[in-house]
């Protein structure tokens, strides 16, 4: 009584947690207990155990749980239920065929036939089958059942054939009816996949074409109907399984065994349409048999199949569908391409599916344009999936598992890396790739990689300490090394741990290989670098004299390479030996006649041997070639003054803001008005009112580095102007773009503004640096003009104040101190005056106007030693080109 | 060039202009009927003294203009050797026989960088993100695992623009020559799907010489042509390996991986990082799938076999995902308060680092990010450090504010873990003008005017001379076809100015 008693309650409890989400198979189970009833006459003894116990194994056989079907099946024993048909060995053979086949899941891969003989599960579940069909004891649906588990074991056995045979015994409308339970569906994918297969083998037999091809259709449409099957199968799975147990998967671990392990029919089934398809070469029906499938809404089991789905639709846009040929992915595929690849139109309007799975609804969703937007799309969707199922534990029996699920998600990562670069997005790369280095520990791949994106995205520190981590990993890559430094020398201004980067790879000799002359370019450079910040002259001697050998070395081991002799050239001129710095700059002229560069450094040098006119000829050469490049036309604009005057080089400086204005402001050029026609005072207040952001777009990650480093002024000064510029200007949020184009804006202003000076138009000059001050208010240049201004004005007081705030961000500044000194002087107070004309020169000991102001500041208080300053200032302004050496940008 | 060759070519020239308009769309269908004519074309421009290369440069370029899709194509199938042809000449300093190679590319040039209606193109395409639902995904099915990383939720459909606006360009310069030619190849790749194999080939040679020339693998690939450097930039071989990656995976086995490794050499030693990372990136991905079957049976098609969806990760094996699961059956587990269920979730820890704190091994190190932050803790340690303070039950929430236990104990592991990669550069907005300034470099130019009128500067007159150095025959046809559309007002392609200049 008692064990009755407990049964029944189990029985009812099961029955109402079924109750609401089984309905289909329980009431499936009612029509055919009554069938059954009917014919065995035990209509009085269905009891609640036959009741349960079917159900369970139903959702066994759904689920692809075979090894508890046998517990299922000891129970009904035990209950002797089914006792006079062949239930429990139909039971049993689909229990043992299928545990047999995971085993077996490589050789089926391989499609390499199981044998009898060292399969006794095969052996033993064919023998069940055998029975069950000569026997003939069920009911027709379950013979059906064994008519198609026959097929596998026919097909698995290599019979293709014949079980091709057993599938056209199939009564596969059986398994189309509705309120089926949910294991027949995966039955009516699997049958459908099993034919398709079967055909698909034994095309190489049929001879005629026609034939052939018929076969070919044929087997197709089988593989698109067992995917839809499939995929259904799935949907439903999902619904039985998840809904009565939310609850309970808490606590016990029916959770994880419901991540069912598909077998390779179901495998197979999912796959082997759209696999077909592009191994037939059928690339625009291929990609659209994907893009169904990855319609279709995601279940638990589904998962890892989308996944492989994803990534194989993505590689397929990339790297064979370009711009121009896309299609968007609700639509067909064009009927270029399926005319191209022989068919008349897409498969599935041939194919109506017996029951379609759930898709996702297309309205009010993001559905791509173009064919990076789909690859990049179904690549983060495929990432979010891989990088969840990566193995980070180390241990040594995981490793396997480990390497697979790296190599998983490294081509995932590959794939996004060809279609983000594709479209510039380096900065949302690297943060991807970011995510990839929980389990990539010592990947070298991966964090080659991340390094290359931030770099490219210009994250320049996270950048430089990626590659370090490479190079430890890779000790024998040069390459690794030089990218590092590559960027603490253009970006970072970390010289030190440039040099000690390049030293790394010049240590490696011959091994470096080609990349041995660069290595000893990068240290010249380092050096050539450190010598124009070092404040001391033995410092800076000692930087000079290593950058020179640097540079040297690197040009006898590769002499075709003009960017060291042109370095070479311009280490020579840095130093003043501008005739010796003729040689290389020939040599990289020869070797890149319109090379930027090299041009202007023969504009320079040509200056400092006070040829002119020359070095105009050549600048308007450099000109011709590099238009737009406003180092070059500072130059010009020097040049001419010295030659004509400043009126002629305010020509140029109103050139210069003009080509500003068309290169870098979008909103003009979409506006035609004619402001000029505003009086000045108004206008002032105007502007200051319509002033509005233009660009909404973001722009991408590439930059234009050549015209990065305008100012050869250390990186601490501009740092600390932009924070303050930051802070003091409230129009900063304002200006858009990176700061350079906003350096350069600046610089024309001042050199206008010191043009007029010199022309003695005060009233235009102050108009000038006040444009510039609205720019960058606290720079060190501003101030400085501020400041001469003041002094051409006779304010001398507020003059020294100018003075004071600029040497207060820029200590070392050559002409400030230059000026500050010989502001003091005038004012009377000499000493005062000439100890800042002593630390200018000590700083600067090349500037000839530093030493002269000294001379003069001497003389005022009759010094003997004056004589010797303007000796020393008249011989060194004998080789002083007309702008600083160090306006070439120095970069690797 | 063949006497049999240049019948093809002269009869190609003369047939298209007595064409009527109405049979253009037919005779495009008709050209890949020619076979004779494609490959006596090529002749035509690799040689480059040949008389009749100004004609063919000119009917390209009629082609170009004409508007039909299929003639558009079919001089763009040229355009790697076009390339090769300008570059190599260039390189050799000879400028007087690519002028009309230049003129033909520019005309290209400033046709593709207008829209119909003469505005300038900008290509843009929007950021996928996965917090918005889209035809293949639900966002609510991608769990939190890639969205509260926060780094998706930052790009929720943006609008980038990847190309544009462009200038029209009258002639090459050092300065805009690889900009041009960057963007001439975003419109051959474009339209890649339409490219027949000896297109392809040609892009891939020219891929390799260009990177090659003049460095000591060109001995290495035994090519004898010029052996001057070429400048290339990084933007450019980008665009070159896009190509290449095309034809890898389209036929071209042998010629693309050639093409790609030549031209990852030279990016490795030009440390040019963008071109390196997809080139890598291509590299890797085809090491294991095209380049292992290389039948040539396989052109245009994908290699499959069917292969295992899942890689069977073992039940206990810790992934990324299953870390985080760890950790949220153990705020649950706080929540209840149960002590069975606490231990439970311990098991579950241990599992994660299984080596244990035994005294004769090694303390379990998480190897999760690097060696520079390697972090080594013992297990119980780590597990105090994670139960720490977890109150709130808001397991599916994003951590929002930073005070409630988990996220703060996250926040703590994860800055240990991740290496910071925070940039010190912050990333640059779109530049906008201020009307100050434009209106206040009126006022500047007026002033201008007044010291302009005194003492007027020497002129330079370069660009007078530099717009002649480079015409050629197509300013023959006169001016009537050099407006793309009749209704452009001012920003009319400045291709006529060029074109017409000096008649």
């Amino acid at each position: 009584m008692s064990t009755f008693q407990r049964e029944n309650d189990a029985a009812k409890s099961l029955f109402r947690r079924l109750e609401s989400a089984v309905t289909p198979i329980v009431s499936g189970e009612y029509s055919h207990h009554h069938h059954h009833r009917d014919r065995t006459a035990m209509a009085s003894r269905v009891s609640f155990t036959q009741i349960r116990l079917e159900a369970e194994m139903e959702r066994y056989r759904a689920e692809c749980q075979w090894d508890k079907m046998l517990a299922v099946i000891e129970q009904m024993h035990a209950a002797r239920i089914h006792e006079d048909d062949d239930y429990g060995m139909l039971m049993m053979a689909e229990s043992l065929l299928e545990d047999c086949l995971q085993e077996n899941m490589d050789l089926l891969r391989r499609s390499s036939p199981l044998m009898e003989k060292t399969q006794p599960k095969l052996c033993r579940a064919k023998g069940y089958l055998n029975t069950i069909l000569s026997q003939g004891r069920l009911a027709p649906r379950y013979l059906n059942e064994a008519l198609l588990l026959m097929a596998k074991v026919h097909y698995v056995q290599g019979r293709y054939r014949d079980a091709q045979g057993m599938c056209a015994r199939v009564g596969l409308e059986e398994l189309t009816l509705d309120e089926q339970p949910t294991y027949h569906l995966r039955l009516l994918a699997e049958a459908f996949v099993i034919k398709g297969l079967s055909l698909d083998h034994q095309t190489v037999s049929a001879v005629s074409r026609v034939r052939l091809s018929e076969r070919e259709e044929e087997s197709l449409s089988c593989f698109l109907r067992a995917c839809d099957a499939a995929l259904s199968y799935l949907q439903e799975l999902d619904k039985v399984v998840t809904t009565p147990h939310v609850k309970a998967a808490k606590s016990s671990p029916l959770m994880s065994a419901v991540d069912i392990d598909l077998g390779y029919f179901l495998q197979a089934a999912l796959q082997s349409a759209y696999l077909c398809l592009l191994h037939r070469g059928h690339l625009a029906q291929g990609a659209h048999q994907l893009r169904r499938v990855l319609r279709v809404v995601e279940s638990r089991g589904s998962q890892s199949f989308r996944k492989a789905a994803a990534r194989k639709l993505a590689e397929v846009l990339l790297s064979s569908v370009s711009e121009d040929s896309y299609w968007p992915p609700l639509g067909p595929p064009p009927s270029a391409w399926l005319h191209r690849e022989g068919a008349a139109a897409s498969k599935d309007a041939i194919y109506p599916t017996v029951k379609p799975p759930q898709r996702y609804s297309t309205d009010c969703c993001f559905c791509p344009q173009d064919v990076v937007e789909e690859a990049v799309l179904l690549l983060l969707i495929t990432e979010s999936m891989a990088s969840g199922d990566a193995v980070i534990s180390r241990l040594p029996d995981q490793a396997d598992a480990r390497q697979a699920s790296l190599q998983d998600a490294t081509s995932v990562y590959d794939l996004l890396t060809i279609g983000m670069a594709r479209r510039g997005q380096y900065a949302m790369l690297s943060e991807c790739l970011e995510r990839a280095m929980k389990f990539s520990f010592n990947e070298f791949h991966l964090w080659h990689q991340l390094g290359l994106s931030l770099m490219a995205a210009r994250k320049g520190v996270g950048a430089v300490s990626v590659f370090k981590e490479c190079a430890r990993m890779r000790p024998e890559d040069p390459s690794l090394p030089l990218l590092a430094a590559k960027i603490c020398i253009s970006q970072l201004h970390w010289f030190d741990e440039a040099e000690a980067l390049s030293q790394t790879v010049v240590s490696m000799g011959e091994e470096a290989g080609e990349f041995l002359p660069r290595a000893f370019l990068a240290v010249g450079l380092c050096c050539s670098l450190q010598a124009s910040d070092a404040s001391l002259k033995a410092d800076r001697d000692e930087f000079n004299k290593r950058a020179l050998q640097a540079l040297k070395k690197a040009h006898s081991l590769d002499p075709q390479d003009a960017h060291i002799a042109m370095y070479l050239a311009l280490q020579l001129a840095l130093i003043r030996q501008v005739s010796a710095a003729m040689e290389p700059l020939q040599a990289a002229l020869s070797l890149c006649g319109d090379d930027l560069q090299s041009l202007h450094l023969l504009t320079l040098l040509l200056s400092a041997q006070k040829h002119h006119r020359h070095a105009l000829d050549t600048l308007n050469l450099a000109l011709s070639q590099h238009p737009d490049n406003f180092n070059l036309l500072f130059t010009k604009v020097k040049l001419e003054e010295a030659m004509f005057g400043p009126a002629a080089a305010l020509q140029t400086c109103e050139e210069m803001l003009q080509r500003w204005q068309s290169r870098y402001d979008v909103s003009r050029s979409s506006e035609t008005d004619d402001s000029s026609s505003i009086p000045m005072a108004e206008r002032t207040e105007v502007s200051q009112g319509a002033r509005k952001p233009s660009i909404h777009l973001t722009l991408p990650d590439f930059q234009d580095a050549s015209t990065g480093s305008l100012s050869p002024s250390t990186v601490a000064v501009s740092r600390l102007e932009a924070a303050l510029s930051e802070v003091s200007d409230i129009s900063s949020s304002r200006r858009q773009g990176p700061t350079y184009i906003w350096t350069t804006l600046e610089h024309i202003w001042l050199q206008a503004g010191e043009l007029f000076m010199s022309d003695s138009r005060l009233k235009e000059a102050q108009f000038c640096i006040a444009e510039a001050s609205a720019i960058f208010p606290s720079s060190h240049s501003v101030l400085l003009q501020r400041g001469r201004l003041a002094e051409l004005r006779g304010q001398l007081d507020e003059a020294k104040g100018l003075y004071d705030e600029a040497l207060a961000i820029h200590p070392t500044g050559e002409r400030i101190l230059v000026h500050m000194g010989r502001l003091l002087v005038k004012s009377g107070r000499v000493h005062l005056g000439e100890k800042v004309l002593r630390d200018a020169v000590q700083v600067h000991s090349i500037s000839h106007e530093a030493w002269s102001s000294l001379g003069e500041a001497l003389q005022s208080r009759d010094s003997s030693q004056a004589p010797d300053c303007f000796l020393t200032a008249l011989e060194l302004e004998a080789s002083c080109p007309i702008r600083p050496f160090t306006v070439i940008p120095r970069e690797l | 060039m063949l006497a049999m060759d240049q019948g093809v070519v002269e009869e190609w020239l003369s047939e298209f202009k007595t064409l009527p308009d109405s049979a253009v769309s037919t005779y495009a269908a008709s050209l890949k009927d020619k076979g004779a004519l494609v490959p006596a074309l090529y002749k035509v421009i690799r040689e480059n003294y040949s008389d009749l290369l100004e004609p063919v440069c000119h009917q390209l370029f009629e082609f170009y203009r004409s508007g039909e899709p299929q003639l558009q194509r079919f001089t763009l199938q040229f355009l790697p050797e076009l390339l090769w042809s300008l570059l190599s000449v260039s390189a050799a300093r000879d400028p007087h026989t690519s002028g009309c190679i230049e003129a033909l590319l520019l005309g290209i040039y400033n046709l593709e960088i207008v829209d119909k209606d003469g505005q300038s193109k900008v290509l843009s395409f929007t950021v996928p993100s996965l917090s918005k639902p889209s035809v293949y995904h639900e966002p609510s099915a991608i769990g939190s695992m890639a969205l509260t990383e926060g780094a998706l939720a930052n790009h929720g459909l943006s609008r980038v623009v990847y190309s544009g606006p462009h200038l029209q360009r009258e002639t090459f310069t050092a300065q805009n020559r690889f900009e041009v030619l960057t963007f001439l190849l975003l419109c051959y790749n474009a339209a890649l799907s339409y490219m027949t194999s000896t297109s392809l080939q040609s892009l891939c040679q020219l891929s390799s010489r260009v990177c090659i020339c003049g460095y000591p693998r060109q001995q290495m690939r035994r090519y004898k042509g010029i052996n001057a450097r070429l400048t290339v930039t990084s933007e450019f071989l980008v665009q070159l390996i896009t190509g290449i990656h095309y034809a890898l995976c389209n036929g071209e086995v042998e010629l693309g991986s050639k093409a790609l490794d030549d031209v990852l050499y030279r990016s490795q030693l030009e440390l040019f990082p963008e071109a390196l990372l997809v080139g890598n990136a291509i590299k890797s991905s085809l090491h294991g799938a095209a380049l292992k079957s290389n039948n040539k049976e396989g052109a245009r098609s994908i290699q499959v076999e069917i292969t295992p969806t899942s890689s069977r990760i073992s039940r206990n094996a810790v992934t990324s995902l299953s870390i985080r699961g760890h950790r949220w059956k153990r705020h649950d587990a706080v929540d209840l308060g149960s002590p069975d269920e606490l231990m439970d979730i311990s098991e579950v820890d241990e599992g994660v680092w299984p080596g244990g704190v035994g005294p004769d091994m090694t303390p379990p190190t998480i190897t999760i990010s690097n060696s520079v932050t390697t972090l080594n803790l013992g297990a119980k340690a780590m597990k105090k450090c994670r139960l720490g303070g977890r109150t709130s039950k808001d397991k599916d929430k994003e951590p929002g504010p930073l005070t409630t236990g988990r996220a703060a104990s996250e926040n703590t592991e994860l800055s240990v873990k991740r290496l910071t990669l925070t940039s010190s550069q912050s990333v640059p907005k779109a530049g906008a003008l201020t009307s100050l300034t434009r209106t206040a470099s009126a006022v500047f130019s007026r002033s201008f005017e007044q010291v302009a009128s005194g003492n007027a500067p020497p002129a330079s007159n370069h660009t007078a001379s530099e717009v002649g150095r480079y015409s050629c025959s197509l300013q023959e046809e006169g001016m009537g076809y050099l407006s793309p559309t009749p209704n452009h007002t001012q920003r009319s392609p400045s291709i006529s100015v060029h074109f017409g200049s000096d008649l």
